[in-house]
């Protein structure tokens, strides 16, 4: 998958996922290098959803001791932590 | 009831995970997996120094009959855990010192009994992760009557467990999650510690728990709880 369009994809589901929990997402700006809890879109209750979406959205599995969590922290570093290991 | 197939997991492949849960606890599975966990209602004691235990479950239940642990003890692949719950409502000792050194010389991953285990003294100095809700010095009896089927699914502190869910227990307490779910929580779980290990290096340096989690606009109505270090 594209860096674009897993960007696009992955903040469309962002998004979506605040607002499910009553989150006003209209008010916060976000990039592919925010820091996802800073801004108030990730939190403790929505981590693993959330990464399950990355995983099925790369079709990859993510190795619970190969990566470093902050990593995780943003699109970009999601991005750059699981797309090599992405089928072509 | 048809046999269960396991996964088969490598002894390498269950020791990945039990390295990640060493940086982590069972309060950061729950809260970055809430959805997925069963929580364990069960005031289980760890009889070892090892109060943290990790893996595969490989579960049997019993009626105060040694029997079917002996079954699950020789059945259990390397790093499982074998979970033994006892349906008697006074629990005679389920495993003792022999049953652990067993468990520990077939590497198994430990041993966790809804009743009780004996010979404490022995099973104190091992290494093997060993927790039961009682001990009692009174050995259950072995019948001829062998279970007929060796895992089984049973019910674990209110909760239904299946061979081959995993458990992760700690002095915290005992939660059993879907292996379909284990890696993303576990991964979840440790982006919980970095994010949770950042608030406190801020609040050792002077800034209070208020200021950083926003409690001011929070009680105001101007912004949801959260966390800017």
């Amino acid at each position: 998958m594209e860096r674009q369009a897993f960007y696009d994809d992955l903040a469309a589901y962002i998004r979506k996922a605040a607002e499910e929990r009553g989150v006003d997402d209209s008010v916060v700006t976000f990039t592919e290098d925010s820091n996802l809890f800073d801004v108030g879109l990730a939190n403790s209750y929505s981590m693993v959803n959330l990464l399950m979406y990355v995983e099925q959205l790369l079709r990859v599995s993510v190795d619970v001791t190969d990566h470093d969590p902050e990593t995780f922290f943003s699109m970009r570093g999601m991005y750059d932590s699981l797309a090599e290991q992405a089928p072509r | 009831m048809n046999p269960v197939q396991l996964t088969n997991y490598s002894l390498n492949e269950i020791d990945r995970f039990r390295t990640a849960f060493a940086h982590i606890g069972v309060a950061q599975i729950a809260d970055a997996a809430a959805e997925f966990v069963k929580v364990v209602r069960l005031a289980l004691q760890a009889r070892t120094a090892e109060r943290r235990v990790c893996g595969p479950v490989f579960p049997v239940t019993t009626d105060n009959d040694m029997l079917p642990c002996l079954q699950a003890l020789a059945q259990a692949p390397a790093g499982w855990i074998v979970v033994l719950s006892n349906l008697a409502a006074e629990s005679q000792a389920l495993a003792g010192d022999i049953y652990m050194v067993a468990a520990q010389t077939q590497v198994l991953g430990g041993v966790v009994v809804d009743g009780a285990v004996r010979d404490i003294g022995d099973i104190e100095k091992m290494t093997i992760p060993v927790f039961s809700t009682t001990v009692t010095y009174v050995s259950a009896r072995t019948t001829d009557q062998p279970a007929q089927h060796v895992p089984q699914p049973i019910t674990l502190g209110g909760v239904q467990i299946e061979p081959g869910d995993w458990i992760f227990g700690d002095p915290d307490g005992f939660l059993v999650i879907d292996a379909a779910q284990v890696s993303s929580a576990i991964m979840g779980a440790r982006v919980l510690r970095a994010r949770e290990g950042k608030l406190k290096d801020a609040l050792r340096h002077d800034h209070s728990l208020a200021q950083l989690i926003g409690l001011d606009a929070f009680l105001s109505g101007d912004a949801p709880l959260g966390f800017s270090p």
